[in-house]
C-alpha cells in the first residue's frame, strides 16, 4: 500500500480538522496516512494515521518546505495532501515546484482513477467546478479545502516516531523576527467552525458589539464584509470575500450582508448558511439554508435574548 | 469599412471603465441622495488629466479626437448621470469656445486651470422663454469703446452656482435674429454677474444648476469669443453634433446599465415557481431593448466618426441622440416594470435610471423640434 | 535596482462565468488586471522610485494578457515582457510557472512581485514556484513590506495572525489586500500605454523546452445548487424563537 503525506497544521496546539479530513480521506482512497507534524502533541494525531512523523523543525516558513521534502523522501509518498491554510498551500506549493509537480488546491472532491488523483475544485470565484487531472509521475500534490471531506473517526493510533528533517540550518535565507496575533483578539474567521458575519445593514460601527455577543454565545468568530471594513468599522483580518479570507466553516450566518458576488466567493463553501438582512429581495437569499427577511438591528437584540444571553 | 474600435480604443475604454468603477460608482447613490456636488472627485478626475482630453497639448491637453472622447464620455456615464453632466458641460461646452476662440491671456487663466480641475466652467444659452428658438435670444451685448455691456438671465445653467467663468450666448442685434449672436465670456468676480436662484431637479443630482444673472456686466473686447459677432449659431452648431452624440451615448450608458440591474433581479426572483427571467414578456423586454440599444449606439459611433472625418453630420446627429434618448427613457420603464413593484421603491437603483433619464429631452433641442425638423428634411428630400 | 512584476489578466468577478454542457467554460467578456497584482505593481512603482530603478512586467499568456501589461506601463512601469506559447494553453500551472521563471532570469530582478492568488484559477502557485525555479526565497501573503539596498522586511499573513520576516535579495514577495493601494493611472499614460507595441516572446526564444505538463483540465461542471431557501415566516417573536433554533441545531445541540 502506497503512503499519503499529510501536512499536519495545528490551531493552539490541536490539529486543525481540514487535516485530519485529509488523513480520512487518504485512508479512503486506499493510501496508508503518514502525518507530518510539528510544533503540537503527536498524540492528539495518532489517532488518525498509520504513522506520525513528529519533526524536529522550528516554526519557519522555509523550515517547513525542506522538513516537507524530508518526509516525502522518506516514505516515498504517492500522494501528499494539507490544508488550505495560507501557511500550508505556501509551503506545499513550493515543495511541488521543488518535486517538478503543480499543486493543485481547494480539493472538494478526490478520487483515483487508473490509480492518479482526480481533483474537483471551485474556480473562478466558486461560479464553475473544474475537474482536474494529475497526469506523470508521482509524488500528486492537492490541497483540501475544509469541511469538503468526513472527519474521521478515531482509531488505533498509529505509531509515533521523532523525524528530524536534516536542514542545514545555513540555508535558511529568511529569519522569522516576530508574530503577532490579530487586532480583534477574537477567535480568527479562518480558524473558526462558526462564523456570525456583519455587513451595513447594522448600520453603525457601534452595533457589531452585538454581534460579538453572539459570536460569544454561539462559540463563534466575527466576520465582516467589505463594506463595513472598507469604512473601518472592523479590521481586514475580519473580511469575508474575495479580498478577504475564503471561509468553509460549519454555520455562516451573515446579518445585513447584501451578498454580493465578491463576498459569497468567499464563504459558498460553508456547511449551513443563515441570512437575515431587510431586504426580501437581497441576493444572499439566493445563496442561503435558512433567511429571514428582518431588520438586523432589531432581530439580533429579540436572538440573544432567545439563546440566553440576556 | 472598419466597424471595430481597434486595440488602443479597446484599452483605452477598459482603462476608463476602471477609473469609473473605481472613483465613481461607489458614491453614486449618495451623489443622488445628498444632491451636492462631488468637488473632491472633481478634483480627481481633473489630477488624472481628463478634462483635457479635447485639448491642446501647449495648455494641458491630450488632443485626442471625437471617437475617443465619446468613449470617455460612453463610460463616464455608467456612473452618477449627474456627476456625468457637471464633466461633460465642463470638457465638451464650458471650455470649448475659450479653447477655440481664447487669447493666449484667457487660456492661461482659465482654460489651464480648468483643465487641471481647478476651475469650473459653464455654458449658457437657455433663457425663460428661450431654449430650442435660439433665436429668442434676450440677453444682449451692446459696445461701449473697445468693452462689452452684458444684460440678461440665463437659465438652467448646469454648474451655474458653482462656476468660475461661463461662456454666455448674447445677441449683438437682436433685429438679426440668428445672425446676431455671439459667444461671450464672463468670469466670476466681474462686476454685475451674479449667480441667481437654484434649480431643483428630478434627476442628475449632484449637478449644481441654476440661473445665472448679468446685470451691466462689462467685459474687454479679448471676451468675445469668436473670428468676428454674429456667427454664433455656425459655432454652436459644432459643438452641437458632439453635445448629440454625446447625450446619445450618456442614453446608451443609463439604459444598459438599467437594464443589466434589471436583469440581475430578474434572475433571482422567484414568482410562480421560477425565476421571472424565464417567462417570455420579461424576456421580450430585454430582446427589444438590446435590439434598439445595438441600433443606437452604432448610429452614434458613426456620427463621431463622421465628425473626425470634417463630413457635414447635423442630421444624423440629431437622429442618432433622438433614438438613443427615445430607447433609454423606453428601457427605464421597462427596467421599473421588471422590478415591479419593488420599482416604485427609492431603495433600488431602478428609481434613480427612471429619474435621470429625464434630462435627455431637455439637452440640444426638444424632440418635437428634432423629429420636425427631420420629417421636413426628408420630404424636401435632402436626408 | 531591478524589479520584476507578474501580472495577469483575469475575467472581472462580476463576469456570467458558466459551466457550458461540452465541459468547457464560458466566460462573459469582461476582463480586468488580477486585483492581487495591480497590489503588487502598485509595491513595486513605489519601491522602483525610492531606489531610482526599473520595473519590467511580466506575463504569460495569449492576446489578452497583454493588456495587463498595458495597465502595468499605464501605472508606471518602465517595461513589458510578454511570453506567448502554445505549451501555455493547456493552463498547467507549472509549464506556466517555468516560463514565466525564463523570461525573469533575462532580467536579473533583485525583487521579483506577483499578487498572491490569480482570481480565475486561484493556484497560487505561481509565486513559490517561481521563487524555487529561481533559487531565491519568496515570502507570501505580504501586507507591509520594506525593501532596502540588499534585503528585505516583510509581515506576512498567517492564520490568526502576522509574522515579520527578513531575507537577503534577491527575493520573490507575493502581494495581498492591505499592502498598499493601487493607483489610477492618468490618462496621458493610459493613452501611451494603448500605444506601447509589445512583442511575444515564445519559450524557445528564452531557451527552454516546455517542461512536461503535471495535470490536466478535464472539464467543469456547475457547483452544486442549495435547495430553495427556507424563509423564516410568522411573527417576529415566532421568527426569532425559529431563528435561535436553526442556529442551535447547527451549532450542535441544546444550550
Amino acid at each position: 500500500m502506497s503512503a499519503a503525506l499529510v501536512l499536519v497544521e495545528h490551531a493552539g496546539g490541536r490539529p486543525r480538522r481540514a487535516c485530519l479530513e485529509a488523513l480520512g480521506k487518504a485512508r479512503a482512497l486506499g493510501f496508508s496516512p503518514v502525518a507530518l507534524v510539528q510544533g503540537m502533541d503527536p498524540a492528539l494525531v495518532a489517532p488518525y494515521a498509520d504513522r506520525v512523523l513528529a519533526s524536529t523543525h522550528d516554526d519557519h516558513p522555509e523550515a517547513h518546505v525542506l522538513a516537507l521534502r524530508a518526509a516525502i523522501d522518506r516514505t516515498g509518498a504517492a500522494l501528499v495532501l494539507g490544508p488550505c491554510t495560507l501557511t500550508g498551500r505556501d509551503a506545499l506549493a513550493r515543495a511541488a515546484a521543488a518535486a517538478g509537480r503543480s499543486l493543485v488546491p481547494d480539493a472538494v472532491r478526490l478520487d483515483l482513477e487508473d490509480g492518479a488523483p482526480r481533483v474537483v475544485r471551485p474556480v473562478h470565484g466558486g461560479k464553475v467546478l473544474a475537474r482536474i487531472a494529475l497526469t506523470g509521475d508521482a509524488p500528486w500534490f492537492v490541497a483540501v479545502r475544509g469541511n469538503a471531506f468526513p472527519a474521521p473517526d478515531p482509531a488505533d493510533p498509529g505509531a509515533v516516531e521523532e523525524f528530524d528533517p536534516g536542514i542545514d540550518p545555513s540555508t535558511l535565507l529568511l529569519k522569522v523576527v516576530e508574530r503577532r496575533q490579530a487586532a480583534t483578539g477574537r477567535i480568527p474567521v479562518t480558524e473558526a467552525d462558526i462564523i456570525v458575519t456583519g455587513g451595513r445593514g447594522l448600520g453603525e460601527s457601534a452595533n457589531f458589539s452585538l454581534l460579538e455577543r453572539l459570536a460569544d454565545r454561539l462559540g463563534a468568530a466575527v466576520g465582516a464584509s467589505r463594506a463595513v471594513v472598507d469604512a473601518g468599522w472592523r479590521d481586514v483580518s475580519e473580511q469575508v470575500g474575495k479580498s478577504g479570507n475564503t471561509v468553509a466553516p460549519r454555520l455562516y450566518v451573515a446579518f445585513g450582508v447584501a451578498g454580493a458576488v465578491h463576498h459569497v466567493m468567499g464563504m459558498d463553501g460553508a456547511g449551513t448558511v443563515v441570512v437575515v438582512n431587510k431586504d426580501e429581495n437581497a441576493l444572499f437569499f439566493q445563496h442561503a439554508d435558512h433567511g429571514l427577511a428582518a431588520d438586523a438591528i432589531e432581530v439580533l437584540p429579540a436572538l440573544l435574548e432567545e439563546l440566553g444571553d440576556g | 469599412m472598419q466597424f471595430r474600435f481597434d486595440e488602443e480604443q479597446e484599452f483605452f475604454r477598459s482603462q476608463v471603465r476602471d477609473t469609473v468603477d473605481r472613483l465613481i460608482r461607489p458614491r453614486v447613490r449618495e451623489i443622488d441622495e445628498k444632491d451636492e456636488f462631488p468637488r473632491d472627485l472633481w478634483e480627481e478626475l481633473g489630477s488624472l488629466g481628463y478634462f483635457g482630453l479635447r485639448h491642446e497639448e501647449r495648455w494641458g491637453g491630450m488632443e485626442a479626437d471625437t471617437v475617443t472622447s465619446m468613449i470617455f464620455f460612453e463610460e463616464l456615464a455608467r456612473g452618477s448621470a449627474g456627476f456625468f453632466m457637471s464633466v461633460t458641460v465642463q470638457m465638451l461646452m464650458g471650455t470649448y469656445f475659450i479653447g477655440r476662440f481664447g487669447s493666449d491671456a484667457i487660456k492661461e487663466r482659465v482654460l489651464q486651470p480648468a483643465i487641471e480641475g481647478r476651475k469650473i466652467t459653464c455654458i449658457c444659452f437657455t433663457e425663460d422663454q428661450s431654449g430650442s428658438d435660439l433665436a429668442g435670444c434676450r440677453t444682449t451685448a451692446t459696445r461701449d469703446g473697445d468693452d462689452w455691456i452684458l444684460t440678461g438671465t440665463k437659465q438652467w445653467i448646469t454648474n451655474g452656482p458653482i462656476v468660475d467663468a461661463a461662456t454666455v450666448m448674447a445677441t449683438t442685434d437682436p433685429s438679426a435674429g440668428l445672425r446676431g449672436l455671439s459667444f461671450f465670456l464672463v468670469e466670476e468676480g466681474m462686476e454685475g454677474f451674479a449667480k441667481g436662484q437654484r434649480f431643483h431637479k428630478l434627476g442628475t443630482k449632484g449637478a449644481p444648476t441654476g440661473e445665472l444673472v448679468l446685470d451691466h456686466v462689462r467685459v474687454p473686447a479679448d471676451h468675445h469669443l469668436g473670428e468676428e459677432t454674429g456667427r454664433g449659431l455656425e459655432y454652436s452648431t459644432d459643438i452641437l453634433n458632439q453635445v448629440r452624440v454625446m447625450t446619445g451615448l450618456a442614453a446608451c450608458s443609463i439604459a444598459d446599465e438599467a437594464m443589466k440591474d434589471a436583469a440581475g433581479f430578474a434572475r433571482g426572483r422567484v414568482a410562480f415557481g421560477k425565476p421571472i427571467a424565464k417567462y417570455q414578456l420579461i424576456r421580450e423586454k430585454f430582446g427589444r431593448f438590446w435590439v434598439k440599444y445595438e441600433a443606437a449606439r452604432t448610429f452614434l459611433y458613426r456620427v463621431a466618426w463622421m465628425i473626425d472625418q470634417g463630413m457635414e453630420c447635423r442630421k444624423e446627429a440629431m437622429a442618432a441622440k433622438w433614438l438613443a434618448s427615445e430607447m433609454c427613457l423606453e428601457a427605464v420603464d421597462e427596467a421599473t416594470r421588471i422590478y415591479a413593484g419593488n420599482g416604485f421603491s427609492m431603495e433600488y437603483d431602478a428609481q434613480r435610471y427612471f429619474r435621470d433619464a429625464r434630462f435627455l429631452l431637455s439637452g440640444g433641442g426638444t424632440h418635437e423640434v428634432l423629429v420636425n425638423f427631420l420629417g421636413g428634411q426628408y420630404l424636401r428630400g435632402v436626408t | 535596482m531591478n524589479i520584476c512584476v507578474l501580472v495577469k489578466q483575469v475575467p472581472d468577478h462580476e463576469a456570467i462565468v458558466r459551466a457550458a454542457p461540452d465541459g468547457s467554460v464560458e466566460v462573459e467578456d469582461r476582463w480586468v488586471t488580477n486585483f492581487f497584482d495591480e497590489i503588487a505593481i502598485e509595491q513595486a512603482l513605489r519601491i522602483r522610485d525610492a531606489h531610482d530603478g526599473t520595473l519590467t512586467a511580466v506575463a504569460a499568456g495569449g492576446a489578452r494578457q497583454v493588456d495587463a501589461l498595458r495597465r502595468a506601463l499605464a501605472m508606471g512601469a518602465n517595461a513589458a515582457l510578454h511570453v506567448s506559447d502554445p505549451a501555455l494553453d493547456s493552463g498547467d500551472a507549472l509549464v506556466v510557472a517555468r516560463a514565466l521563471a525564463a523570461a525573469i532570469e533575462t532580467l536579473s530582478p533583485d525583487l521579483v512581485l506577483a499578487g498572491r492568488v490569480a482570481l480565475d484559477d486561484e493556484m497560487g502557485y505561481v509565486g513559490p514556484a517561481v521563487a524555487h525555479a529561481l533559487a531565491i526565497p519568496h515570502v507570501a501573503n505580504v501586507v507591509a513590506l520594506d525593501v532596502g539596498d540588499s534585503a528585505l522586511k516583510a509581515d506576512r499573513l498567517v492564520e490568526g495572525g502576522v509574522e515579520t520576516v527578513e531575507g537577503p535579495l534577491p527575493a520573490l514577495v507575493t502581494a495581498t489586500k492591505g499592502l498598499c493601494e493601487p493607483r489610477v493611472p492618468k490618462v496621458m499614460a493610459v493613452m501611451k500605454a494603448s500605444r506601447a507595441k509589445i512583442d511575444a516572446r515564445d519559450l524557445a526564444s528564452f531557451g527552454i523546452e516546455p517542461p512536461s505538463p503535471t495535470m490536466r483540465i478535464d472539464g467543469h461542471e456547475a457547483p452544486p445548487s442549495r435547495p430553495a431557501v427556507e424563509m423564516i415566516q410568522g411573527t417576529p417573536d415566532e421568527q426569532v424563537r425559529r431563528l435561535a433554533r436553526i442556529l442551535l441545531d447547527a451549532v450542535g445541540g441544546g444550550s
